[in-house]
């Protein structure tokens, strides 16, 4: 099947098992060597990954940024790319989203902030 | 050659600037006009107030902002650049409608309705452009 | 008759989102300085706005994504930040004329200058997205928008010469104060095509799944629906014309703008047109919060959902929520309602083209809209207002900012 990268993986929406939203395609991690074609390894997600698409001015200050905000995330969320079940509009993916660490920072904001707000 | 883009970019936006520049007809009318805008708001605050159809905390506030538009007016008009002679006109008509403006509040402030009434119906109808034809034909 | 009732709904639905403090104060002014004279860019920016929401409850029906998610989808991340500042920073400033708006009216009805009515508006509104859910958000709003037929009542009342009212409509060139007039000319403009409003449509039409079925009376809803608002502006612009004129007296400030209503409708008129901006204002603000989170939330990929409890769609909620406070923030600074309210206004109609170019690109992408992409008239309608809107802001705003 013909895939085009950046047409039907970079950007695209991000789905679990239920159909739950994880995040987008933020990045594609790839590999290649001198005797094999290059493959898709992962799907990347994450603030550093969106910052190291950006010009540079804007790269150190968002980077500078995500290290502040999120000291844990170093590394940037990956995901298996056999774990991609479908594509198409959304892309399906075989994880649990509940327990996944795509939804971290939302678990983050929803237990720090939203759930202090009565009524939540 | 992106300079020269620039610098013709940059003349072309201070000419429209300077044309833009309001000459001193221009200022006179618009301080005219700012001063007939709140003169004749007062005079309908006070007779939607006589008619019952305004709070009297809506009136009384909306004469007090009247108040302070026509002074600070009257301090732009200082500054402003313009023959003596129109800016001494323009200055006694703001005074003059800021007094009848000042009038008409203490009256709605005692609930004098007849003073009122009366203030309403004779207050003289500002005219913005008598005053700056005035001006004009010197 | 399903279809029917959709359709009755439909239109409630777009009326909460157009007549609010802009069309209000922008229609109100134009017709205190310009009589009649800017009907025209009412009925332009009306126009626009329908083939406009047209397209967006299209590319929603088709598509099934928002018109966030097929912008990040379509364009990719770095370009998708300029419309998502440039739009973010717009609507809350946009958010704070509406606060002002609210806060008015309170003040107008209860007599009491209370800085505090600020955060006291913004807290009801947060409540209210907070509790509440997608419909009840939606159609509460428009039913209780309702009232802003006074405005149609009121210009009826007065006996307008209709004849010369419909000349109006076509666009014709200043007699006096020319850089204002196309000022107003650009801020009607801008307040007539909200962007804010087309990702609220599509999100609202993905959250009500809509399919390729709906497409054609998306068509009924948007055009009957915007009209209904373009009418009401209409009517604003006929009042003021008709009450400040004679009386010669120009819109400098907002408390001047609570008289329209009164020598139509007495005491009735005052307290009617403090419940019309209030009710209005206070439905925009929902609309422009639940916008910037569904801006934010679908360009980043992020669970939202307005029918979901805030802990389920939790950086959703803070979104909104921030943008609330960011609103209120602004209004408490002091600055002068009707100042920003303009500003905002034609500071929109300065960046139309960032957020409408993508979108019409969108439009005529089969990827997205299968056989449903735009036809020449929608593409040539939409770029020829925007392109005017433009032009005409980059000539005016500084000159207006620098003459006052």
């Amino acid at each position: 099947m013909d895939i085009a990268l950046v047409r039907d993986l970079l950007d695209k929406q991000l789905v679990d098992r239920e159909g739950e939203p994880l995040g987008r395609v933020d990045g594609i991690v790839m590999s290649y060597s001198a005797d094999a074609p290059p493959r898709i390894t992962h799907l990347e997600l994450g603030a550093q990954t969106l910052a190291r698409r950006l010009p540079n001015p804007f790269r150190s200050i968002l980077a500078w940024l995500g290290r502040r905000l999120s000291p844990r995330a170093s590394e940037p969320y990956r995901i298996e790319a056999e774990r991609i079940i479908q594509l198409g509009r959304v892309i399906k993916i075989d994880i649990d989203g509940a327990r996944s660490a795509a939804r971290e920072t939302e678990r983050w904001v929803r237990d720090h902030i939203i759930s202090r707000i009565p009524g939540s | 050659m992106r300079t020269r883009w620039r610098a013709s970019t940059a003349g072309l936006i201070l000419s429209v600037v300077a044309c833009a520049g309001k000459s001193a007809a221009e200022r006179i009318a618009e301080h005219d006009r700012v001063r007939v805008a709140w003169e004749e708001t007062a005079r309908f605050v006070g007779a939607e107030w006589i008619g019952g159809a305004i709070p009297d905390a809506y009136a009384t506030r909306t004469l007090d902002r009247a108040n302070e538009e026509l002074r600070a007016d009257s301090e732009k008009l200082q500054k402003d650049d313009m023959p003596d002679e129109a800016r001494a006109r323009l200055g006694e008509a703001l005074e003059a409608t800021r007094a009848r403006v000042d009038t008409l509040r203490l009256a709605v402030g005692a609930s004098d309705r007849a003073s009122v009434a009366r203030l309403v119906r004779d207050s003289p109808r500002a005219n913005a452009d008598s005053l700056l034809r005035q001006v004009a034909l010197r | 008759m399903k279809k029917l009732l959709e359709i009755t709904l439909g239109i409630v639905t777009s009326i909460g989102g157009f007549l609010e403090v802009g069309s209000l104060a922008t229609s109100a002014q134009a017709g205190a300085a310009f009589g009649f004279q800017l009907i025209w860019a009412i009925v332009l920016g009306t126009v626009c706005l329908i083939f406009l929401v047209e397209m967006s409850g299209r590319l929603a029906a088709v598509s099934k994504q928002t018109l966030a998610g097929a912008m990040r989808d379509r364009f990719g991340y770095p370009f998708f930040l300029v419309p998502l500042v440039a739009m973010s920073l717009l609507a809350l400033l946009v958010m704070a004329s509406e606060l002002g708006g609210v806060c008015l009216s309170l003040q107008l009805v209860t007599g009491i200058s209370f800085p505090w009515w600020a955060p006291v508006g913004a807290f009801a509104a947060w409540l209210l997205l907070w509790k509440g859910t997608f419909s009840v958000v939606e159609k509460g709003a428009s039913l209780f928008g309702l009232v802003t037929i006074v405005f149609v009542i009121a210009a009826f009342r007065l006996h307008p010469d209709w004849t010369r009212a419909a000349h109006a409509a076509l666009p014709s060139m200043p007699r006096h104060e020319a850089m204002r007039y196309w000022f107003f000319a650009v801020s009607i403009l801008g307040a007539s095509i909200a962007p804010y409003l087309l990702y609220f449509y599509s999100a609202g039409a993905v959250e009500d799944k809509w399919n390729e079925t709906d497409v054609p009376v998306n068509r009924i809803t948007a055009t009957l629906g915007m009209s209904f608002g373009g009418v009401l502006a209409v009517a604003v612009l006929i009042v003021a014309a008709l009450v400040f004129v004679p009386r010669g007296i120009r819109i400098e400030r907002f408390d001047q703008i609570a008289l329209m209503l009164t020598p139509i409708m007495g005491r009735w008129g005052f307290y009617l047109f403090a419940a019309a901006l209030g009710i209005a204002c206070f439905g925009a603000m929902l609309e422009i919060a639940l916008s910037v989170a569904y801006l934010v939330a679908q360009g980043f990929g992020w669970k939202w959902s307005e029918d979901a409890r805030p802990r389920d769609a939790a950086r959703f909620s803070l979104v909104y929520t921030a943008t609330l406070v960011g609103g209120a923030l602004i209004v408490m600074m002091g600055v002068d309602p009707l100042a920003i309210t303009l500003m905002s206004m034609a500071l929109t109609g300065a960046f139309l083209p960032i957020a409408i170019v993508p979108f019409l690109i969108l439009m005529n992408d089969s990827r997205f809209v299968g056989q449903h992409t735009n036809g020449w008239i929608s593409n040539t309608v939409v770029c020829a207002i925007v392109g005017l809107a433009f032009v005409l802001a980059v000539v005016s705003i500084p000159l207006e900012v620098m003459g006052s």
